[in-house]
């Protein structure tokens, strides 16, 4: 469980585009300087980043989660394998 | 053949089958996102990799998982009827909370299978794009391939469905609170 910041609330509306950048490591140099140093003294965009970052981590885990090997077995020797060596047939065509 | 500075690194286009095995975990997580029920994500990405099999040669070898994942893309819109793409401003089910207790609302307890109903519950554009960036983690780029559109529409997506997802979270907790005050 995260401790809760007393002055949680939104962050400014225009740090959000940065916080999100931020929290996706995508922000570099003079920019993520800014939004760091702004984070540091603004409660609400430091609670947004913090907040932002774990929904990431536990989006991130989801990708750990197991998935079926029987479906996987089935579709790795799917119809597909006969396809390779066949002919285009306009079905393709939707690709 | 590619240049990278001043040296020219031949490209080899790996077997289709290599990349079957790479992409296919993949590829099938990302169809239960898509498509929501088991089944229908196996049908799905069966059709795909059919698809692509019968495309691999005419395919350059660049982004195949974007390329894999923008065929299932389409192929999910032909059989759904879906249409392709306009952008959406879909807000009905997802109210955004109050702004008091912005964050603090969401019960960080929820377990894997919330989170992912949760996604399953957004509108398909948006959950494409953060399943794409933010639980397989590619590149603006590679997503920009996959769902054919500019990385500026990726990005606005992707952001739009963090808020949604965040306010569906809120109200779950929100719910789960209320319902445990009840019993």
């Amino acid at each position: 469980m995260i401790e809760l910041h007393p002055d949680d609330g939104p962050p400014c509306t225009y740090m959000e585009d940065l916080l999100q950048r931020e929290a996706e490591g995508s922000l570099h140099g003079l920019s993520r300087w800014y939004a760091l140093a702004h984070a540091a003294r603004c409660a609400h965009c430091k609670t947004f980043l913090d907040r932002l970052r774990e929904t990431l981590d536990r989006l991130h885990a989801l990708r750990n989660t197991p998935e079926s090997t029987d479906a996987l077995d089935r579709l790795r020797n799917g119809a597909w394998r006969s396809a390779l060596s066949g002919e285009n047939d306009p079905q393709s065509e939707r690709i | 053949m590619a240049k990278f500075g001043m040296v020219t690194v031949p490209m080899t286009k790996p077997s289709f089958s290599a990349i079957v095995d790479r992409e296919l975990a993949t590829l099938y997580r990302v169809a239960r996102r898509l498509a929501r029920r088991a089944e229908d994500a196996e049908d799905l990405v069966g059709t795909t990799l059919l698809l692509a099999a019968k495309a691999w040669e005419r395919f350059d070898g660049a982004y195949p998982r974007s390329w894999l994942i923008r065929i299932m893309r389409n192929e999910y819109y032909h059989q759904y009827g879906k249409q392709k793409a306009a952008p959406m401003m879909v807000t009905e089910g997802f109210a955004e909370p109050s702004e008091e207790g912005f964050w603090q609302a969401i019960d960080w307890k929820l377990v894997g299978s919330e989170i992912t109903a949760a996604i399953d519950a957004l509108p398909d554009d948006f959950r494409m794009a953060l399943v794409l960036c933010d639980v397989e983690e590619m590149s603006y780029q590679e997503v920009a391939d996959a769902l054919d559109v500019p990385i500026g529409t990726v990005r606005s997506r992707l952001f739009r469905a963090r808020r949604l997802l965040r306010a569906s979270l809120v109200n779950l907790g929100m719910n789960e609170q209320e319902e445990a005050n009840h019993d």
